[in-house]
């Protein structure tokens, strides 16, 4: 058992997202960054689907009441193990009686604790992640408060040692971001001016940065005249509402939206949106599809050799 | 080949398409929106993560790691070539009790000033036939559905929390609240039903393309079948029928 002694700023029970009823104004949630996220849990030797803590802005404190291996990735957060500190990016064997400590972010934004077997949370429409809107998934739907108990799972895991991910690994965080894009569907709204707007400016995350949207501030882009018919709408749509100003559509965004969107920022760079600050500079560069999908498959590739890695 | 000529296929990401049929609400788009889902789906292409449909589109996600996107876009093509003209075959119609009474209704006033009606010709333009559900968002599982005879503005500023069941009006369109949310329509009652439930082996009871036929019940029939919904005992009626525009 995991007891929350401190939960942290915001933090909830994620997986990899409940997909097959966005049709129904579900949308996917899930972790934020899938690389972090995936890879804390291949060093916790689970599957990169486990139920896994994702903690934003500032950690938590929990304590272990048996000996478990647990993986930490993403925005450094100061672990610490019964005062000892931890590496980021590493996994770790805690004692009986363990107490970890995670404090306020000093690079990046949104960190992620695995714990071998995974987080016990029950499977609401085939997923155990967190949907705060609709108050369901995770625990009770809601993000953790001091005092809650968590169960440590017995999902398939493989024998993982525990280490260090290698440096070359490990991506950096930065304050300045650049966003890949693919154009569409609506990017034959914005005129050619708009188009050199977009990519030339330098955008800023604004104030609301959250698991629904990524506000950002800057050059406003002319809306046109047309009015958009509500369509469907998915985590990295990079829409214009009247105000001119871009947005991000994260994970647990609504999914129809009466928006026009100029493009989608390539899944690849999915992880820069979770780990990015208010404040933080964002530019825009596009990308062909095929490319961005390349990428895709050059990660997927990565992945599997990494976790082979380790086995 | 009429139907391949009228729609366009835009990117939305690496990942993604978005068939588009038309720029406007309209039963004739949505019924080649739901046309062209059934034909993709006979194409059984496992790449394919999820089909979501809004009022003139269909956006498709697929996995990059199974299947090139040019080839995504030969069987969005095809599967456009392949559209059935959808025969208007009998719907499914969720019979939705709803009380119109009290708090359950604190806009139904507000609602009759604003169109003129009485109370009783409000019901009847509610009850008298079925409602299409053009599309289930913004919520999960909430229908918008349309389309009412006169529009209504929504409110100013939004309620905080609009009791999940509450049936509202914004606009043309009519909706029922799936879950708390805050909202700027208009309340003018309340069903016992849920119409979503994350519990439910089939968590939705409505998809785009079936209808609602409201029916009026009193305050005494609301807390009885709410109470029957409680405990798991309520069966939704639903009925099969043809459902003329």
């Amino acid at each position: 058992m995991i007891m929350v002694i401190r939960p942290g700023r915001f933090t909830t029970i994620q997986d990899q997202g409940r997909w097959g009823f966005q049709t129904w104004g579900m949308p996917v949630s899930g972790a934020l960054d899938p690389l972090a996220s995936r890879i804390a849990n291949i060093l916790a030797g689970n599957k990169e689907q486990a139920a896994l803590l994702e903690m934003t802005d500032e950690g938590g404190v929990f304590h272990f009441d048996y000996s478990v291996q647990a993986a930490l990735a993403g925005a450094e957060m100061q672990a610490s193990l019964n005062g000892r500190r931890l590496k980021n990016w590493s996994s770790f064997i805690i004692p009986p009686g363990g107490v970890l400590s995670l404090g306020e972010v000093t690079s990046g934004r949104r960190s992620y604790l695995a714990i071998r077997g995974g987080i016990v949370a029950p499977l609401v429409m085939g997923s155990r992640s967190t949907y705060v809107a609709a108050g369901l998934g995770g625990l009770e739907g809601r993000p953790l408060l001091p005092g809650d108990m968590l169960e440590i799972g017995t999902e398939q895991v493989k024998f993982r040692a525990t280490r260090e991910l290698s440096a070359n690994w490990r991506p950096r965080y930065t304050r300045d971001w650049l966003l890949r894009l693919v154009l569409g569907p609506q990017e034959d709204w914005f005129s050619e001016a708009d188009h050199k707007r977009f990519f030339n400016s330098v955008y800023q995350v604004g104030t609301v940065a959250d698991r629904m949207t990524c506000e950002l501030t800057g050059p406003a882009l002319t809306l046109p005249e047309r009015e958009l018919v509500s369509d469907a709408t998915g985590w990295g749509a990079v829409e214009v509402p009247a105000c001119g100003l871009p947005s991000i559509v994260m994970p647990d965004h609504g999914t129809t939206r009466g928006f026009a969107k100029i493009g989608y920022v390539i899944q690849a760079d999915f992880y820069k949106l979770a780990q990015a600050s208010p404040g933080d500079k964002v530019r825009f560069e596009a990308m062909d599809a095929e490319n961005a999908a390349d990428l895709d498959r050059l990660q997927r590739a990565d992945f599997n050799a990494l976790a082979e890695s380790f086995d | 080949m009429q139907a391949l000529t009228e729609a366009k296929i835009r990117q939305a990401g690496e990942g993604g398409l978005v068939v588009i049929f038309g720029e406007k609400i309209a039963p004739g788009v949505h019924e080649r929106v739901q046309g062209f889902i059934k034909s993709l789906r006979q194409l059984e292409i496992s790449a394919i993560r999820e089909i979501v449909p809004s009022y003139c589109s269909v956006m498709i996600y697929f996995d990059v790691l199974e299947i090139p996107g040019s080839q995504m876009r030969h069987l969005a093509e095809r599967a456009l070539r392949e559209l059935e003209p959808v025969t208007k075959g009998p719907s499914k119609v969720l019979h939705v009790p709803v009380c119109y009474d009290g708090v359950l209704a604190p806009d139904l006033d507000n609602v009759l000033r604003l169109t003129g009606l009485t109370r009783g010709e409000l019901l009847k333009v509610l009850t008298s036939r079925p409602y299409l559900v053009y599309l289930t968002g913004f919520s999960p599982g909430f229908p918008y559905m349309g389309n009412l005879p006169f529009s209504v503005p929504r409110q100013a500023s939004p309620r905080r929390a609009i009791p999940v069941g509450s049936v509202g009006l914004g606009g043309n369109q009519t909706g029922i609240y799936t879950v708390t949310v805050p909202g700027e329509w208009n309340i003018i009652g309340r069903t016992p039903l849920k119409i979503f439930d994350a519990g439910r082996p089939e968590p939705f009871l409505l998809s785009a393309g079936d209808y609602v036929q409201f029916e009026e019940i009193d305050i005494g029939q609301y807390f009885k079948l709410r109470r029957q919904v409680a405990d798991n005992l309520y069966q939704p009626q639903t009925s099969e029928e043809e459902v003329r525009a």
